[in-house]
Parts: structure tokens; sequence; C-alpha cells
């Protein structure tokens, strides 16, 4: 914990609702001595989307840590959140435990990828809480994911778009900007799933293959059958072939091509006339 | 004018109609070329007159072949030039299996981008289905062949009739290595000398051993060979395997080389050459037991002379019998060399040169490495399924590559090459594996590797039928010294069917624990048919009861989870 902020460049305090200046100000003193190297900046949150501050410019976000209570974080928030940490920044706020499990996965949906609870050594971050709510939350901390499975690849439309229909607040401005089309990348072929419609991804009923003849949906087993269905078409063959014993066309020594379908010799190869190929069906191999 | 034949093929079958309607255009006097799609390196190489023929295969995706012109025809900066391929006409034949989710994506992808492009179809596609009654062949000739000539032919203003009996020129020239010309010295070596294609290697067996109990139906083996090739977890090892002995004498007796088997000669035409001996080609170098496709017969057609053999051959292909010549060959799976047994005097006409043009190469078949390069020094271990079962034929219909493997014996060698495959992200974050049957030969090398560097977290969801019969990843993964968290289901050891997925949901709280706070990587290996959707759907579950989610969230999050990598899956068909 130390570490992250002895090396942070800059820092952004997003705070919530009226707080006391100076509490504001004792609380940057505080950050100022863990973070010697650091800018500190502060924002309301309020004015936050307003402000729109550059992308990728904050090494660590500090959201509603100077308040008495937890203010509940929201998707279009964590969003800008992400927006605005450097790859590899770092998130931290203090997580009532009743909204824990949702809240965890609004950072996860907002792709934040790396989320643990922080330990009591972090706590001069939270001074200003109240003793109960100290004890009914933890303090999180969040990793945005470094370059290259991260922000930085142009998410693809639909992406977005998910992520903006389950936000829970109307109205917001527009978190997400694409930098740019990497249309010169290697990597810049269409999404090719979007060429396809909901007709496209039916698949045809089977039953109404014509086939002119007298194909009777036959259970077939697939090539590489290992579900069984090939064994028991197997013994349904096997008790049928031991039921035709009469010859009826006078060509059994002929291969199949030429065999009537009662034909005894059936399921054999070509023999000469009068005589008679045994051959094993149950190989043992 | 030419008409430039393009496919995307993974398992030959877009190559066969390719070649198929290569030689119906070529009888009818059109020239025509015939490519795979990754020859094509801009839209100018498409040429004006293109059929196109594509397979979907895996999950959705497209074949290896046109995986660079995919990415040609999809680039983003095409979209901005919308009458690009305005000059272009052309037909397109998709070639799917409907029993797969994706079904016949690629085409369908494929065609709504020729449409943007601006390019003209001469006639409707086709999306031809494994599962029509006719198979492949079938639906093309149903709703397409005809078609496409007549249009085709009226856009150039000339008619086309293919003639399905002209007899065409052979691919290759055969030339003879008579002994006593060479030098024998040379000759022996070069019959001694392996021929080894291009990056494979030639490794030897060690050992060939069943994993699943003798008295239950299915074989599984596990191989395991010496080698240094290196790999690593999630790679597959892709296999030349070699026709059965037999089939290959029998194919010599009907073609009456018997006596040439181990003669050398040189095939060779305007662009290659090969040269081995007969049983080399038959053996190592043919698929002589392949299922025929139409165009096999056609081509037998060429050279029937006697007279019942020619009427049964012009029968079967003809439109209206064409149930007949599934039923007698496709459904009972009957091999090439069996169809020529039973047409022994057409076989005896066949010129040995056209042995090239009536059968396709063997293609290598991929297996993942149940091994791990860390946990077995110098081996590479593969468990593999030996696909053997029963028709009306006679003798067992048999998978060539496995049972090949499963013939094997120790000391033998065989061709094998190292390709990437699955990608196993090796840090320090928990694996959550789900691996029914042999998909989980990956992750059995990964979790020994794993526990081996001391990574604590793994946990696999394993699929089988029987606990004492099937359960054959238990021997190497359940002792003290693997860190696993391992969850089985055993699908028949009860009334009701229990599948991996329903331990998924049943260990819901785990999986969502592990997932949401543990930031564990999901990892699905399986057959494509329906295990991806059924295991998509089990994590959705989860999502929805354990965390708490709508079914939009699950959506949402499953996507999400999908585009950071963080679930991965590796499917084959």
């Amino acid at each position: 914990m130390n570490e992250i902020f002895a090396h942070a460049k800059s820092i952004l305090v997003v705070w919530v609702d009226d707080v006391d200046s100076e509490i504001l100000a004792t609380f940057q003193e505080t950050l100022q001595n863990k973070a010697q190297q650091a800018h500190i900046a502060f924002e309301n949150v309020q004015k936050l989307f307003e402000s729109q501050r550059g992308t990728s410019s904050c090494d660590i976000i500090l959201f509603d840590l100077v308040s008495k209570n937890d203010a509940p974080t929201n998707l279009d928030l964590l969003n800008e959140f992400f927006r605005l940490l450097h790859p590899n920044g770092y998130l931290i706020t203090h997580v009532e435990h009743l909204k824990q499990k949702q809240t965890i996965d609004h950072f996860k949906m907002c792709g934040f990828s790396s989320c643990n609870p922080l330990d009591a050594n972090s706590s001069f971050l939270i001074g200003n809480k109240t003793d109960d709510v100290k004890r009914h939350g933890s303090l999180w901390l969040c990793q945005k994911p470094s370059f290259d499975i991260g922000y930085s690849v142009p998410l693809r439309k639909t992406g977005i778009s998910l992520i903006r229909q389950v936000s829970t607040t109307g109205g917001a401005k527009r978190v997400w900007t694409l930098e740019g089309d990497d249309d010169d990348d290697d990597d810049g072929i269409i999404d090719t799933d979007n060429l396809l419609d909901d007709n496209d991804r039916g698949k045809p009923d089977v039953k109404s293959y014509t086939c002119g003849t007298t194909s009777s949906g036959v259970r077939k087993a697939c090539k590489n059958c290992s579900c069984g269905l090939a064994e028991e078409l197997e013994q349904e063959e096997h008790t049928q072939a031991q039921q035709n014993i009469k010859s009826s066309c006078g060509n059994c020594y002929l291969g199949d091509a030429f065999r009537c379908a009662g034909c005894p010799s059936r399921g054999l190869p070509p023999f000469k006339p009068g005589e008679r190929i045994i051959l094993p069906t149950v190989s043992d191999v | 004018m030419l008409l430039e034949i393009l496919f995307g093929s993974q398992t030959g079958t877009a190559e066969d109609v390719s070649e198929r309607f290569s030689c119906m255009a070529r009888s009818a006097g059109v020239q025509c070329r015939v490519r795979s799609l990754n020859s094509i390196q801009s839209m100018k190489d498409l040429g004006i007159y293109v059929l196109f023929i594509v397979s979907t295969t895996g999950d959705g995706e497209e074949p290896e072949n046109m995986r660079q012109f995919w990415r040609i025809i999809m680039k983003k900066s095409l979209s901005s030039v919308p009458s690009v391929l305005s000059h272009i006409h052309y037909g397109l034949i998709g070639l799917g299996d409907s029993t797969y989710p994706k079904f016949n994506f690629v085409a369908k992808k494929l065609s709504k981008r020729l449409e943007q492009l601006g390019a003209h179809a001469i006639c409707e596609k086709v999306l031809a289905d494994e599962q029509h009654p006719h198979g492949i062949d079938g639906c093309i000739d149903q709703t397409f062949t005809k078609v496409f000539w007549k249009t085709f032919g009226d856009l150039i203003g000339q008619e086309f009739i293919p003639h399905i009996d002209q007899c065409l020129p052979s691919r290759y020239q055969i030339e003879w290595i008579d002994s006593r010309e060479k030098d024998l010295s040379n000759l022996q070596s070069s019959i001694n000398i392996p021929k080894i294609p291009t990056g494979y290697t030639s490794v030897p067996l060690i050992s060939n051993t069943r994993v699943t109990a003798l008295d239950h139906w299915q074989d599984v083996r596990l191989l395991e060979f010496d080698t240094n090739l290196s790999y690593k977890c999630g790679d597959v090892a892709v296999i030349l395997p070699q026709c059965p002995l037999p089939a290959v004498h029998l194919l010599a007796k009907l073609l009456n080389v018997e006596d040439k088997l181990n003669h050398q000669f040189i095939a060779s035409n305007e662009t290659s050459f090969l040269s081995m001996t007969v049983l080399e080609l038959f053996r190592d170098y043919l698929h002589i037991t392949r299922i025929p496709s139409r165009s096999f017969f056609e081509k037998l057609v060429w050279f029937s002379n006697d007279e019942r053999e020619r009427e049964r051959l012009l029968e079967f292909l003809q439109p209206e019998s064409i149930d007949d010549l599934y039923a007698y060959c496709h459904r009972p799976r009957r091999t090439s060399v069996e169809v020529l047994q039973d047409f022994p005097l057409t076989t005896s006409s066949i010129p040995f040169n056209y042995v090239f043009d009536i059968f396709s190469p063997i293609r290598p078949r991929s297996f993942s490495i149940a091994s791990s390069p860390k946990t077995h020094q110098s081996r590479i271990q593969l468990l593999v399924a030996v696909v053997r079962y029963k028709t009306i034929i006679a003798l067992y219909r048999e998978g060539l590559c496995s049972n090949y493997l499963s013939r094997l014996e120790p000391g033998e060698n065989i061709l094998m090459r190292i390709a990437p495959s699955f990608n196993l992200i090796d840090d320090d974050r928990p694996a959550l594996m789900i691996g029914p049957g042999t998909g989980v030969a990956p992750f059995r090398g990964w979790i020994l590797e794993r526990s081996f560097n001391n990574q604590l977290l793994n946990m696999l969801f394993f699929g089988c039928r029987y606990r004492t019969k099937d359960a054959f990843i238990e021997n190497d993964l359940l002792n003290d010294k693997i860190n696993l968290i391992y969850i089985p289901a055993y699908s028949r050891d009860q009334e009701d069917k229990i599948y991996v997925q329903h331990k998924i949901i049943e260990y819901g709280h785990l999986v969502w624990e592990w997932i949401a706070h543990k930031q564990a990587r999901v990892y699905l290996a399986g057959n494509a048919k329906q295990v991806p959707e059924q295991i998509a759907d089990a994590l959705k579950t989860v999502f929805i009861k354990d965390g708490n989610m709508t079914n939009e969230q699950a959506d949402a999050y499953l996507r999400e989870m999908e585009r950071t990598k963080q679930f991965q899956r590796e499917t084959w068909s």
C-alpha cells in the first residue's frame, strides 16, 4: 500500500456531498505525506462528468473516503473512474458489506481486473469514517488492467452498449470515447458477428428436406460416434440381417452394389458364384 | 474467360466439391482454376467470375486455408469502399452441419460481406447440410448446380452442358523408375530413407495402453512417444496416419499392380513432382479408405466398359436414384476401396496415373497433448478415443487415425509435428477447467505442471459414463501430490443422466467465488456440437443464482469474460 502511494504521480480524490474544507485540507496533508511525488486533485462527484478530465490521467483514484458514510457507486461512475485511470492504476473505495457482492461485480463489469480488500494498515485513508461504518464495510483496492488486455484496445460496439444498458443513471454524459480506429492495424477487421441477423442464426428444419425417394428419417450415428448410438444401431442391423435368409435376385455373388435389399450376403464383399466367404464380423483386434 | 473456383476446406469436403465443379466446368469446355482461398493475396486476385466453396468448422470458424483471405475481405477499411467488388459475379456454396449451433456461419457471413462490397450473385447461394438425407452433394445438386450453370451460361452468352462421362486428362503423368537403368545403390538408399514431409518429425512410440475398462464399449488409449520436440500445454500433436495394410493390398490387387508394390515411380505435371513406391502411395499418401464423394462415382464412369457395372454406376448417378446411392455408400460408410471391390471390371481398367484423380491425399489429424514438458521430460502423451463401429457392412468401420494409433506397437515410428492450439495462460490466477471425455486431455498435463509449480488453485469438472469403466483421468490426477479440486459427473451411474453442466450448477457457489472473487480463468475443452452451449448456459445460471444477476447481466458478464480471455474454449467438430 505504501509503495503504491510512494510511486504515484497523480492522485484524484473524489468526494461526495458537503464536506468541511478543513477536513479536505487535513486529508490532503496526510495523503501528500504518503505520496510525496504526487500531484493531488480534488473533485466533487457532481462535477466529475462535466469536468471531462483527461483519459488515463490518474495513477490512483480515491472515492468517497473523506465523508463519514459510504456513498454507493454505480456503473456510470465506475466507468468514468476506469477511463480516468492509467493502465495498472488503482481505485480505492470503502464498500458496505451488504453491498459488497454487487459492487465487486460492478468493478468487474467495468473492467477492473484485480479487486482485493485492504487490511488495517490503510486505515489512514478512512480516518473520517464513523466506527459503525468502518465495522460494516471494508476498504477495497481495484486495479485497472495493463495495456494489452484493457482499455487501450478499441472496444467493440456491442461491448459498449451492453454496459450502458445496465447503467442505473439515465442521462449520463457519454463516458466512453473510442480513441480512434485502428484501421492500419493488423487487427482491423470488422466484427463479423454483426453481419448476421436473426434469420441467419436460425437452423434449417431437417424434416423439411425433401429427398424424392424412400429415405425415412433414418437414425444415423455420427462419424465419430462416441455416445453409443452406433453400437445400438449395429445390434438392430444384426438382428435384422439374421432374419433375412432367402435370396430373391440371384445376384448374391456380386457386391452390395448389385444385391437386393433382402440379400443374405448383404454386407459381404463379392465372391465367385458357388463359393461363400466367411468374414469375421467381430474382429479380434 | 476464366472461372475461379476458390475453396476453404478443413477436412477436404469443400475441396472435393471444388474438384467436382471443376470437372463439370472442364467437361463443358469452361476454363477454370481451382485454388484454396489463401492463394488470394488481395482483392485484385479474385478475377471476375468466382465460385466460392466454403465450409464452417469448429465453433463457427473459417477453415485454416481461408483464414488469411478472411482477414483481407473483412478488413475494416474495405467497408468504406462499398463498390470495391462490383465487377465480380460469384456463386457461393456453403458446407455445414445443422446439428452444430453455428450452422454455415462462414458462408452466411461471406455472403453478407460480398453483398456489402457490391459483388453480384450469379444465383441464390446454397447452404448445404450434412444432415440432408443425401448429404452435402445431395443438397447442392437439389438447389444449386443446374441453376448455377444455366445462369452463368446466360451471363456469358454460352450454353454450358457438363458431360459427366467425358474422361478428363489425368492430374499427373507417371514414369516408372526401372531399377536396372538407375544406379542400384542410389535407388536402394532413396527407397530406404523414409520420406518425411516438411515440418514433420519421425517419432518412436514407447507405450500404448488402454485406459478404459475392457468391458466398456469405448476403447481409449494413452500413447507415449519419445521425443525432444518442444511443446507447451495446450498444444496439439498433428499426426499423419497410414492406411491399413489389408486395404492397401486389396487395392493393389484390384488395380493389377500387386507385382509393382515396391516399384518406385515419378508422378509429375507442370507444377509439381512426387516420387515414391506404390506401397507408399497407397499407404502413406492417398486416403484410399475414405468414403467416396459423388465425383468418385462420376469418374468411375469414365473407365467402365462392362455393361452391367456401367449401367449400375449411371443409375446411381441419376438424380431420382440419389437415395439409392446414399443407402449403398454413404449411410453404411462404405470406403472407396470397398466400392472398387464391387466394380472389379471397371477398376481393372483404371490407368494407374488416374489414382491421383480418384483418391485424395491423407490429411493429418490433431490431438491435444495430454502431458507436460515439465513433468514428462522428452515425452509426449496423447489420449485417443478409438473410433470403431458397425454398420450393415460386415467389417467394422474404423476412424483412420485413431485406429492407426491403436495398432501401433512400441518401437514403431510415426510422423508428427506440434502446433499451437489452446491458449492456457501460465500465471498465478486459479484455473477452473471443464473437460468432459477426452476433452480433458490438455488439462491433464497442465494440472500436473501447475502442481509441480505449486500453483495451488486448480478445479476440474470431468464427465464420463461410469466411474469404474471410463474415468480414466482419475488414476493420473487423484493423489496427494496434485493440487486439485476434482468434481466428476458419471452420467450413467444413476438413473438420471448427470453431466458436467449439472455439476457446475450444483457447485455454483464455489464456481462463483472463484470467478468473481479470485479472478479464476475458466477453460472449456470438448466437442463443438452441444457442449459449449450447455456449459455457457450452466455458467449463466450460476451468475444468476449465485451472482444475483438478471438474464441480461449474466449474458453481458459471460461475454465480457470471453472478451478479456477470462473464459476460453477449445472445441472440435
